[in-house]
C-alpha cells in the first residue's frame, strides 16, 4: 500500500500562498484570515497517520459459463479501522457488460463494519478473464492524502462459445461403424425396412414378409437397414476476420461451430475439430459429452493469426481426418487459402460442406451508414455471391449463413429427411 | 446536490467583494472569478475552481484596499469558509466521478466539512484576538520583504507538489498502488 499527497494539494497549496501574498502585499489582516479555513484541511492532510486496515474477499457466482450468461460478483469488505472513503474499482475485460450494479464505489465504513458490493456482468464474447483484481483507494476526510494498493484474488471464468439448438444439421453421404442415427446402406438389424429377397435358411421368422410370400408363392425376408452413425469434422478458418469482437466474422464462425458440434454430438457422431489458419490446431475425433467440452475448449482459445504460411492438410494425421468423414469447412471466405485447402479435401474424396459466414453484414454493421460504404457492400455482396455459385457449379455443397438469421435457417437446405435424398451411400 | 452547494459558495465568493466595493474593476474581476468557478463546478475541476478562487481572492484584496483600519472579521471568515467548502466540494466531485457513492460516504464528508469551517471560524477568532498586533513592529519598509515571502511560499508549493507527485495514478493506470 503506499501513500502520497493526492492531486487536489497543488491547487490548494497555491491558493494558500496566494492569500497569504495578498494579505502581506496589502496589508491586510483579512486575508491572511482567508487563509486560515484553507490552511486546515492541508495541515490535516500532512500529518503523520496509521495505514487504514481493511480486509477484502471477492467471489463469483460461477467460473464456467456460456455466452449470453450472467455472472454475479460479490465482495465484502470488512473495516479494521475507521475509512472515511473507501474506492474500488473493478477494470472489466471488452468481453464483458455491466448489467447491475457499478464497477466503481465508494463506501465509508467505521471500524469493524462490514458491507457487501454486488454487481452482475453480462459475457458478452467467449474467453477467460480472471475477476479479483481491485484497485482499492482509500481518500482521507480532506480528501487531500489518498492510500492506495491492488488487491489480488484472481479467480478465472471461462466463458464457452453459445451452443444453440440445432435440430436439422447436413447429414453426412457415407457413415461409419458403430451405432448411431443415419440409416446405413448395410443391411442387418435395423428399422428401417429395404428390399425384400427370396427366404434363406438361417433368417429369422419374424422377417418373414407374409404379403409378399403368399403372392408369390415362396417365402421372402424383408431386410432392414442398419442406423449407424459418422465422423464429422469442423473446419475452422482463423486466417482473417472482420469485425471486431464479440461479433467479429471469427466470434460468429466459432459459434456456428460449437453448434454444429453439438447437435451432431448429440446423434451420437464423432466430432473432431481442425483450426485452419497461421497454426494448424485440432481435436481428433470421438463422441460423448466430454468431446464437446474438448471442442468448446478449442474453440474458447481461437484466434487469427496471420501468417503467409499456407498450412497443408497432409500434415494432418488419418486419425484426426478419418476417411469417409464429413468435412464442414465453416469460413467467411477472406482468405483464398482456405478454399484451397477445402478443394484438396474434395480432390482427396471426402464428403465436403462449406458453411460460408457472411462478412458482408458483419462488415455492415460495424461501419456507418454512408452510401458509398452502402455501394461498396452490395459490390462486396454481388461479387461473393458470384464465387459461391461458381464453388456450387464446381460440385461443392454450399450454404451462406447471414448473421441476423437464425444458423438453423442456413442448415435448411442440407437437413432433408433420408427418404428425400436417398440412403447414405 | 454538491455541485448546488458549490455554486452558491463561488456565488457568495465572487459576489461578497463586488458588494463591499461595486467598481468595474472588481466586477470585472468577479465575471472572472465566476466564469472560472462556474466552469471548475461543472465539469468537476478542481484546478479550475482553485483559479477562481484565487481571482476572488485578488477581487476581495482590491475591495479591501480602499477600507480604513477596521477589521472586517465575520467577511474574512465566511469568505475563507466559502472558498475553502468550494474546493473542497469540487474536489470531492472530481475524485468519485464515475463511482457510486454510498449515502454515507456523503454524510462523513460533511460531518468533515462542517467541522473544518467551525474549527477554522474558532482559530481565525482567536488568531484575531491574540493577533492583533500581528502588524505591530513591522515597518513598512519590511513589506516587500514580506511580499517575496509569500511570493516563495506560492513558488514552494508549485514545487513541493510536483516533487510529492501530486497526481496518483488513475484508476485502471497500472499495478504501481501496492
Amino acid at each position: 500500500m503506499s501513500s502520497r499527497i493526492g492531486p487536489a494539494a497543488l491547487p490548494w497549496l497555491t491558493l494558500i500562498g496566494v492569500a497569504l501574498f495578498l494579505g502581506f502585499l496589502s496589508g491586510r489582516p483579512e486575508l491572511i484570515l482567508v487563509a486560515v479555513p484553507l490552511c486546515l484541511p492541508f495541515l490535516r492532510a500532512v500529518r503523520p497517520v496509521a495505514r487504514p486496515d481493511y480486509r477484502l474477499t471477492h467471489s463469483v457466482s460461477s467460473t464456467r459459463l456460456f455466452e449470453g450468461e450472467r455472472l454475479a460478483v460479490t465482495v465484502q469488505i470488512v473495516a479494521g479501522s475507521h475509512l472515511p472513503a473507501i474506492e474500488l474499482l473493478e477494470p472489466l475485460p471488452p468481453s464483458v457488460r455491466l448489467v447491475s450494479g457499478a464497477n466503481r464505489v465508494a463506501f465509508a465504513l467505521r471500524p469493524g463494519q462490514e458491507t457487501h458490493w454486488h454487481y452482475e456482468l453480462e459475457c458478452v464474447g467467449r474467453g477467460r478473464f480472471t475477476p479479483g483484481n481491485l484497485f482499492v483507494r482509500v481518500w482521507e476526510e480532506s480528501g487531500l492524502r489518498v492510500h492506495e494498493s491492488f488487491h489480488r484474488e484472481p479467480t478465472a471464468v471461462t466463458v464457452y462459445p453459445c451452443v444453440a439448438p440445432l435440430r436439422r444439421v447436413p447429414r453426412p453421404r457415407r457413415t461409419q461403424t458403430a451405432a448411431g442415427d443415419y440409416v446405413s446402406p448395410a443391411f442387418g438389424e435395423g428399422l428401417e425396412p429395404g428390399e425384400i429377397r427370396p427366404f434363406a435358411p438361417g433368417d429369422r421368422v419374424k422377417h418373414v414378409n407374409w404379403r409378399a410370400s403368399l403372392r408369390l408363392g415362396k417365402l421372402y425376408v424383408t431386410q432392414q437397414h442398419l442406423e449407424r452413425n459418422a465422423d464429422i469434422v469442423l473446419m475452422l478458418d482463423t486466417l482473417a476476420q472482420v469485425g471486431s469482437p464479440p461479433a467479429s466474422s471469427l466470434d460468429l464462425c466459432v459459434g456456428a461451430a460449437s453448434s454444429l458440434a453439438g447437435a451432431y454430438l448429440a446423434r451420437k457422431d464423432r466430432v473432431g475439430l481442425i483450426e485452419y489458419g497461421g497454426v494448424l490446431r485440432w481435436v481428433r475425433p470421438a463422441s460423448g459429452r466430454p468431446q464437446l467440452e474438448r471442442i468448446l475448449d478449442a474453440l474458447l482459445t481461437a484466434q487469427v493469426f496471420f501468417s503467409y504460411v499456407t498450412q497443408n492438410l497432409a500434415m494432418v494425421p488419418p486419425r484426426v481426418l478419418p476417411p469417409h468423414a464429413l468435412v464442414i469447412g465453416v469460413s467467411p471466405l477472406l482468405d483464398a487459402r482456405f478454399l484451397t485447402a477445402l478443394g484438396d479435401l474434395v480432390n482427396r474424396g471426402f464428403d465436403v460442406v462449406l458453411l460460408s459466414v457472411s462478412p458482408v453484414d458483419v462488415t455492415r454493421t460495424s461501419l456507418a451508414c454512408s452510401p458509398v460504404e452502402e455501394l461498396a457492400c452490395r459490390l462486396w455482396s454481388l461479387e461473393r455471391q458470384e464465387q459461391l455459385a461458381d464453388l456450387r457449379r464446381r460440385g461443392l455443397r454450399v450454404l451462406e449463413w447471414h448473421p441476423g438469421q437464425p444458423l438453423e435457417l442456413a442448415l435448411e437446405g442440407f437437413a432433408r429427411p433420408w427418404r428425400q435424398r436417398g440412403v447414405a451411400a | 446536490m454538491i455541485r448546488a452547494t458549490a455554486g452558491l459558495l463561488a456565488l457568495f465568493a465572487v459576489g461578497y467583494p463586488l458588494g463591499l466595493m461595486p467598481t468595474a474593476a472588481t466586477g470585472l474581476l468577479s465575471l472572472l472569478a465566476g466564469t472560472f468557478c462556474a466552469a471548475g463546478i461543472i465539469g468537476s475541476f478542481p484546478s479550475l475552481v482553485a483559479l477562481g478562487a484565487g481571482v476572488a481572492m485578488l477581487e476581495y484584496a482590491l475591495a479591501l484596499l480602499p477600507a480604513s483600519g477596521s477589521l472586517d472579521l465575520v467577511g474574512a471568515l465566511a469568505f475563507g469558509v466559502a472558498l475553502s467548502l468550494l474546493v473542497q466540494m469540487v474536489n470531492f466531485e472530481a475524485r468519485f466521478r464515475g463511482a457510486v457513492v454510498e449515502s454515507q460516504v456523503v454524510r462523513e464528508h460533511v460531518r468533515s466539512w462542517m467541522e473544518t469551517g467551525a474549527a477554522a471560524v474558532i482559530l481565525g477568532v482567536i488568531l484575531a484576538v491574540v493577533g492583533d498586533g500581528l502588524m505591530i513592529g513591522l515597518p513598512p519598509t519590511a513589506y516587500p520583504a514580506l511580499a517575496a515571502l509569500g511570493a516563495v511560499l506560492v513558488f514552494g508549493g508549485l514545487v513541493g507538489g510536483m516533487i510529492r507527485g501530486a497526481g496518483p495514478p488513475g484508476f485502471g493506470r497500472g499495478e504501481d498502488g501496492q
